[in-house]
């Protein structure tokens, strides 16, 4: 493949790529996608899955390819990520054609027109150099192209012109009977049907959603959205894409980016040369390339005179509770999360600590059930197990949080300087703590918590004090007014390169008080008409 | 996994019937080596026919009597010898007809544990099929085995099975 070229090259085939890639494709552009990754039938990851031990591993049917690792923890650990800091930046992601949102609940949320000037109205972390009324017409094609559900009978809090392109499919029994339990308890916790990118009917030749419960690991029929609709429309409307290509170098004369780098899966050498570049290769894998690519111009990585590239590093830390209702409510009925609480991502307490989202898990959980009553090692009779399990797996209920951590230049992504990847790659070195903000935030959702379970009529009530990561790594390029404190502009263009482009949720400000997909998406849209109007 | 009408090839048979054979020749001695072979797949059947009958009984009230069940059943029995070296000695002598002692036993613990999770050791021998999924099927999908149309969730579930 020497000598390859295109007029726009695409580093990473995610949502954010994709999306771009199929605009430019669509106007006619010529284009070329890299991905470090392979590619990836649904049916495999299907079959993987189901004949998997461990049913709670979501990150078992997708192993790296060693040439393009991705980070793996518990039976396949490979310890791709360097931990530094007071707490572990242990993230998952996809390095496949169509990234990560292979394996989602396909949350679709607006950012609040207050999440973009937290720093203007509360003091904290950072205004984005744009406003909601900025994305709104974004966010309104984002989720027409990705094909999402929403209330149109409810307020979430994000202005909208239009309706959402369809309507919701009936929330879950168990979804239905927590919310309006909740709502009648305390009106202000607001739990409201979750915006989704789900079919509710045939969409974009894709069916209707029809309850596999199993969105994450993998949606079986393509009912949920996933990132590879985008890759596959690109790739019709003519733009190229090039697996197991892993981008190692940027290279740049004066201030212009001319080729990318890679080696594909047998340690080739290849270089593709371009006129304009995006960069979309996750929050961690974008900034480690960027800092893997000096040059004389930029000693400290391509587009980094700001250093901040890598900076910034956020995530939604998140708590949980589980226990047991006073009712059989039987979780497992259709998609695996249809309702969020959402009175706490916005208000004056902002200046204090974190705004959040909560919501209701409606995963099956027979294994745990059937785990637990076999372990208890009691006698009983068959039918005393099955009615034990079936109480159990009946009255279970689980909520998990996100709660928004604020950007620090401290936490931040380096490609190590001792550790290496089988391909002689660095790999990521994460520095990262959790602050009061947070932690403060954490204390008042946990009393809410309490209050849910009591509300419930709950027993055994058992918190998750310890923050997991939610995997929504943002900031790591991020934008801002100023080259002085930025990497990119309102554009999404890196303040250094006029022809260098970065689309991701690594441009964010902020990582706000919901679901980042949305967003990312609204924001490749943007760009990909800002790169068509230029070119 | 096979459908019920599908056939087993006959290199995987021969590969089942190996893995059942495992620890039978123990009890094989000199005198039998002329019929090792005729005598060994005596064995296999008579181990495998044992075993199922014995889960049958152990997971009764539970129905437990399809080809597929009888497919899963051989893939368990070739899991549990080779999970469990000393399965097969004990699943000999474990009685045809378990009292309520023997139903507590670990030897039938691991049994009624491994048709319900589905699962022996690192070994997947059933998802689709795995009690645990069976005995909520009037209420829950096996995730990613979707039977169900869109928004039947909705409603209450339609109790058929005892509990919940």
């Amino acid at each position: 493949m020497a000598g390859m070229e295109a007029e726009f090259i695409i580093v990473g085939s995610g949502v954010a790529g994709a999306l771009v890639a199929n605009e430019l494709a669509s106007a006619g552009k010529s284009v070329l996608m890299l991905e470090a990754g392979p590619r990836v039938p649904r049916w495999q990851t299907v079959e993987r899955f189901r004949n998997q031990v461990d049913k709670t591993d979501f990150m078992a049917p997708y192993r790296s390819a060693p040439w393009a690792p991705h980070p793996e923890y518990g039976k396949f650990a490979n310890d791709y990520l360097v931990f530094k800091g007071s707490h572990k930046f242990n993230s998952q992601y996809i390095r496949a054609v169509g990234g990560t949102t292979w394996h989602w609940a396909a949350s679709c949320w607006r950012f609040l027109p207050n999440d973009f000037k937290i720093r203007s109205l509360y003091g904290v972390g950072r205004d984005w150099p744009i406003e909601y009324a900025d994305l709104a017409p974004w966010y309104q094609h984002a989720e027409q192209e990705l094909g999402v559900w929403g209330p149109d009978d409810e307020e979430l809090g994000s202005p909208r012109d239009r309706a959402y392109p369809m309507s919701p499919l009936p929330l879950s029994y168990n979804d239905a009977q927590v919310k309006q339990r909740m709502n009648a308890h305390n009106p202000d916790w607001r739990v409201v049907t979750e915006p989704v990118a789900r079919n509710s009917r045939p969409y974009d030749d894709r069916p209707t959603c029809c309850g596999n419960n199993n969105c994450m690991p993998i949606c079986p029929i393509g009912a949920m959205y996933n990132g590879i609709v985008h890759v596959d429309k690109a790739e019709a409307n003519g733009a190229r894409l090039i697996e197991n290509a892993v981008v190692n170098r940027i290279v740049s004369e004066g201030d212009r980016i001319v080729a990318v780098e890679y080696r594909d899966s047998l340690g080739e050498a290849h270089r593709i040369e371009g006129k304009t570049f995006i960069l979309a290769a996750n929050g961690i894998e974008t900034p480690k390339l960027m800092l893997m690519s000096p040059g004389r111009h930029h000693p400290a990585g391509v587009g980094n005179r700001s250093d901040m590239v890598g900076r910034n590093l956020m995530d939604h830390p998140g708590t949980g509770v589980g226990f047991y209702a006073d009712k059989p409510l039987w979780p497992g009925r259709g998609p695996q999360e249809m309702t969020s609480l959402i009175g706490f991502r916005d208000g004056p307490f902002r200046a204090e600590y974190a705004g959040k989202k909560l919501h209701l898990s409606n995963m099956s959980v027979v294994e745990r059930a059937t785990r637990e009553v076999l372990g208890q090692n009691l006698e009983h009779d068959i039918l005393t197990l099955n009615e034990r399990i079936r109480d159990r797996a009946a009255r279970y209920v689980e909520f998990n949080s996100f709660h928004e951590l604020l950007p620090q230049p401290q936490n931040r992504i380096r490609p190590s300087a001792t550790e290496k990847d089988a391909s002689g790659i660095p790999r990521p070195e994460i520095t990262y703590s959790i602050d009061d903000y947070v932690k403060k935030s954490a204390v008042h959702t946990r009393e809410n918590y309490a209050e849910i379970a009591r509300v419930m009529g709950g027993s055994e009530v058992t918190f998750s004090d310890e923050f997991a990561p939610n995997n929504h790594i943002t900031g790591t390029t991020i934008m801002g007014e100023s080259a002085e404190d930025s990497v990119v502009d309102k554009d999404c263009r890196t303040f250094d390169h006029p022809n260098l482009f970065i689309a991701g949720s690594s441009v964010m400000p902020t990582v706000g008080t919901a679901n980042v997909t949305l967003t990312i998406a609204a924001l490749a849209l943007r760009l990909a008409d800002r790169l068509i109007k230029e070119a | 996994m096979c459908s019920e009408g599908s056939v087993i090839s006959i290199g995987r048979r021969r590969f089942i019937h190996s893995q059942l054979l495992l620890g039978s020749c123990l009890f094989a001695g000199p005198a039998a080596l002329v019929n090792a072979q005729q005598a060994a797949n005596i064995d296999a059947e008579g181990r495998l026919s044992k075993f199922f009958n014995l889960s049958r009984k152990l997971l009764s009230p539970l129905p437990l009597n399809t080809r597929l069940d009888k497919r899963v059943a051989v893939r368990m029995l070739a899991a549990l010898n080779a999970e469990y070296p000393h399965f097969p000695q004990q699943l000999d002598v474990f009685p045809d007809d378990p009292g309520g002692r023997d139903r507590h036993s670990e030897l039938a613990r691991l049994i009624v544990a491994s048709w319900y999770t589905g699962v022996v050791g690192q070994q997947l021998v059933t998802f689709e099929r795995a009690i645990m999924y069976r005995l909520v099927s009037d209420v829950l999908p096996v995730p990613s085995y979707c039977i169900g149309r869109p928004g039947d969730w909705a409603s209450p579930p339609q109790i058929r099975f005892g509990g919940g």
